[in-house]
């Protein structure tokens, strides 16, 4: 179960919110991949790329793993899980308590209630 | 029955957005969100119940529930009103007292709008957990991350 840490959820957003760094998480959501891999597509210097796998790092979103002198990044899904269960969550809670809402105007609906403003008789 | 749903869907911002359509005037909608005999009839998911303790549906007022569900647990729910206009819009912050929500603010935003089929609710709640948070919403985000949590889901553990 993933806790809604209001931190770690903050960190979540923060990293998230950089198209740069989104790119990078999609790129490494289909497998590992060195700095100098992940750098190619973007056409920024290393110690640039460097600066946002930091950021990444430090949200919990991505790990380092030395492989002798290059470091290569894996992608952490869980640690975006908080952000993505946020909505998920009350998108299910609100989906439910808007059916209940609807049949309880239902069944307290006033008789001969016009909501149209024309004639329903019939 | 006589309701529509015209979109739910997460926004690029981390907000959750849903609009559906009731058949019934906004005043009795508005109600249902206000009045708390009627907020008790139907507040709550399914085997909870919503006890009311207070509700003062006006800007800097408060609000407090307590949700209860069948094996005794009871969760409090609290807020304050920050913008009302009678039977069409609610504007309130919602903060959990307990669970794993505890003290993470948000708001509710809800919009009544007279349609010829009765009330097109317009249900927005945002995360406010932080100024970052907040922050977050005037950069936007792009559509990627809707994609990244697509893809997220269908990976291999």
């Amino acid at each position: 179960m993933v806790k809604y840490n209001e931190h770690a959820l903050d960190a979540t957003f923060r990293a998230l919110a950089d198209p740069t760094r989104r790119a990078i998480l999609a790129r490494l959501s289909k497998g590992q991949a060195s700095v100098g891999e992940l750098a190619e597509p973007f056409e920024m210097s290393l110690p640039a790329v460097s600066k946002h796998l930091k950021v990444l790092e430090g949200a919990e979103l991505i790990t380092r793993h030395r492989d002798g002198r290059v470091s290569r990044m894996e992608f952490n899904p869980d640690a975006m899980m908080g952000a993505v269960d946020w909505i998920t969550h009350y998108k299910k809670f609100w989906e439910s308590q808007l059916d209940k809402l609807a049949r309880f105007l239902e069944d307290t609906k006033p008789t001969g209630e016009d909501n149209n403003g024309k004639n329903t008789k019939g | 029955m006589a309701k529509t749903q015209k979109a739910d869907a997460v926004d690029q911002n981390p907000v959750l957005r849903i609009t559906r359509t009731f058949d019934a005037k906004p005043e009795r909608v508005y109600a249902a969100f206000t009045n708390p005999g009627d907020l008790e009839k139907w507040f709550g998911p399914d085997g909870v119940n919503c006890i009311v303790h207070a509700i003062d549906p006006r800007p800097g007022g408060e609000y407090s529930f307590t949700m209860r569900n069948d094996n005794g647990e009871q969760h409090p729910l609290s807020g304050v009103f920050q913008e009302v206009i009678e039977n069409e819009k609610l504007v309130y912050t919602w903060v959990w007292e307990t669970g794993t929500m505890a003290g993470i603010e948000t708001r509710v935003t809800l919009e009544f709008k007279a349609v010829s089929e009765g009330t097109e609710l317009t249900l927005t709640h945002e995360l406010l957990a932080s100024e970052t948070a907040v922050k977050m919403h005037n950069v936007g985000w792009s559509g990627s991350f809707d994609c990244l949590a697509v893809e997220l889901t269908n990976q291999p553990n």
